[in-house]
């Protein structure tokens, strides 16, 4: 290496130094992808949908915030029966649709709450359709809260 | 050359003249019967790839084969739509059946299984404009009505209102008992013929037990002819096998065996083609070869392919409700035994529980059958191209003449719940998606759109189309 090229290299790695420091400071948003294809998955709310506190921290965290809350288990409860039954059955044990009862998943990634969340709202195959085009992402992660005890079985 | 020899080589030569019975055949056994997991020939590499988008429930699409490239695409609130060859969807219907009647829509969608399901052409439709049309009727409480609208040369893109109601003739009433199995599609069969997919009339079980039941039109494929005058709904064509069912004989007891009893059909609708169907809402005929596909929609654990090659006389019972596919109804066990009524499926796959109680599938499973067409094209040789409403799956269904039997494969499984299929005028195979829903259904027009897609060899997909999302079998 000449030194021309070994000082281009010390710069290259001192800019790369920089941007990886901005980079941590910087909230990173967790980059969701299609279950059906793992291509890059668009959560753009819906025209007219603002995204919820609780929206805002899962696409920070990958965590669903309504984990263990009384009031999403609820509601989740009401969208599952709106939504999901028909499919999964009101005890989640699959006829048209999966079972999503167990540990064993077609999707495996719904073990953990970003898969299930890229699941639902972007559709996985067949009949799995995207949910975010009927549900908000905020409905969504609390259907989630109800899901989750679904499929502790 | 002995005299022997000669004889041998002549029992080699007969030998191999017979080989040719070896044939494409319908299973005699349950064990010839395909299943996933198979290769069929020619070793496809498909893509689906976006013709246009947009449409409201798309359950059905047909061709012209007029030569123009139009695609008509049948919107389950009661609208035709139609694309044109260069992929632009008109934004005026080509027909619309919800403005005909001034009382409001001519077609009943209150359930997700109601609507308008089909279009078909004349096959002289290039000189007399004739389209034929099934839905289920509001006026008639949801009965399935084939009618007949014709196009006015001077607007070929749109069957105005005045139109529809100038030249309509109704050319079949069905009473609906049930609002689901209708069945659904109508097309020509390469003998001219009007072939009509008529589902057992619903609930489940078949408890009209439709599909054995000869004297009514529901849980069958039937077949008329339509080329009538203006005051004649339809005939029936001679050659249908039970057309000549209730011809007057004096009875005969003597020199007639049990068989030939067992033949007798006296009663039976002579619009009857073949019977012991749960809900054909789909089926294709080859255009190459005029061979007829049935993708017959299954209950709870079994979906059905039953095929008839273009010389069959018709008649065949497909067995529903004493089977599905090749398994016992109702399904109780792995093991169950029953006789195998009528014909065969040559394929067969899965619901995720392929009976009650069964370990949970995680491959190779679906719900419901969705025939979408023949294709000749990309190494595949009249195969049977098939999407599943739930999985999304898509199988090619195929006779593999090197291993002497059907096989079938799943080409690929996409985020689709398929509807319909048919031909385009090059061959390739259409497919339509709805996002439609059986719960919280707030009518046709409410669902997301659906897409209309052509099944393409992947190595003719070219830059700036738009390919579906699949996952490719593993």
């Amino acid at each position: 290496m000449s030194s021309i090229e070994r000082r281009a290299a010390a710069i290259a790695i001192a800019v790369g130094l920089v941007t990886a420091g901005l980079g941590a400071a910087l909230p990173q948003e967790i980059a969701f992808r299609y279950a059906i294809d793992n291509s890059p998955l668009d959560v753009t709310p819906k025209p007219g949908e603002t995204l919820t506190d609780a929206v805002q921290e899962f696409r920070k965290t990958g965590q669903n915030p309504y984990n263990g809350k009384e009031d999403a288990l609820a509601e989740g409860k009401k969208l599952y029966a709106t939504y999901c039954q028909v499919c999964h059955l009101p005890d989640g044990s699959g006829r048209m649709g999966a079972s999503l009862i167990g540990e064993k998943h077609v999707y495996e990634r719904i073990t953990n709450d970003v898969g299930l969340f890229e699941v639902i709202f972007g559709g996985a195959s067949g009949a799995m359709q995207p949910f975010g085009k009927r549900m908000t992402q905020d409905q969504i992660l609390k259907v989630m809260v109800y899901l989750r005890t679904l499929m502790k079985g | 050359m002995t005299a022997r020899q000669i004889l041998l080589l002549t029992a080699a030569g007969l030998a191999l003249a017979v080989a040719p019975a070896l044939a494409q055949t319908i299973p005699q056994s349950p064990a010839e019967v395909a299943k996933p997991g198979g290769k069929i020939p020619g070793n496809p590499k498909v893509s689906l790839v976006k013709v246009a988008d947009g449409f409201n429930d798309p359950v059905g699409v047909a061709v012209a084969n007029d030569g123009s490239g139009r695609i008509f695409v049948v919107e389950r609130v009661g609208r035709v739509k139609v694309v044109g060859a260069d992929g632009k969807v008109q934004a005026e219907p080509f027909l619309d059946l919800t403005k005909t009647n001034p009382l409001g829509s001519e077609v009943q969608t209150g359930f997700v299984e109601q609507g308008l399901w089909s279009i078909a052409f004349h096959p002289n439709f290039k000189d007399n404009g004739q389209v034929f049309v099934h839905y289920a009727s509001l006026p008639f409480n949801g009965a399935s009505i084939v009618a007949r609208y014709t196009v006015d040369k001077a607007s070929p893109n749109q069957i105005t209102t005045d139109q529809a109601n100038k030249s309509v003739k109704v050319i079949m009433n069905i009473p609906q008992p049930y609002y689901n199995h209708y069945g659904g599609r109508i097309a020509f069969g390469p003998d001219g013929m009007l072939y009509i997919g008529k589902g057992d009339a619903g609930w489940e079980g078949d408890p009209l037990d439709a599909g054995q039941r000869m004297e009514v039109l529901w849980g069958k494929m039937l077949r008329i002819d339509v080329n009538t005058a203006d005051d004649v709904a339809y005939s029936v064509p001679k050659d249908n096998p039970f057309a000549r069912a209730d011809y007057p004989q004096m009875m005969s007891l003597f020199g007639i065996t049990e068989q030939g009893f067992s033949k007798i059909k006296i009663g039976s609708r002579p619009e009857i083609w073949a019977y012991g169907l749960r809900n054909p809402y789909m089926f294709h005929f080859d255009p190459k070869s005029g061979d007829l596909f049935i993708a017959d929609v299954g209950q709870n654990h079994w979906e059905e392919i039953n095929w008839q090659p273009r010389s069959s006389k018709g008649g065949e019972n497909y067995g529903w409700k004493h089977n599905q596919a090749s398994h016992c109804h109702p399904t109780l066990g792995p093991n169950d035994k029953c006789p195998i009524v009528g014909v065969l499926p040559v394929a067969e796959y899965p619901h995720q529980e392929p009976y009650p109680g069964a370990p949970k599938l995680t491959d190779g499973w679906g719900c419901s059958a969705q025939g979408l067409g023949v294709a000749n094209y990309g190494g595949m040789d009249k195969a049977y191209i098939v999407g599943d409403w739930c999985s999304g799956r898509v199988w090619g269904i195929a006779w593999d003449k090197g291993a002497n039997k059907w096989q079938m494969q799943e080409l690929m499984q996409a985020p689709f719940q398929f509807t319909a299929g048919d031909t385009d005028e090059k061959g390739y195979v259409l497919a339509t998606n709805c996002y439609c829903f059986y719960l919280e259904d707030k009518g046709p027009l409410a669902n997301p759109p659906g897409a209309l897609w052509r099944l393409m060899p992947a190595d003719e997909v070219r830059p700036g189309m738009e390919v579906a999302r699949v996952k490719m079998p593993n």
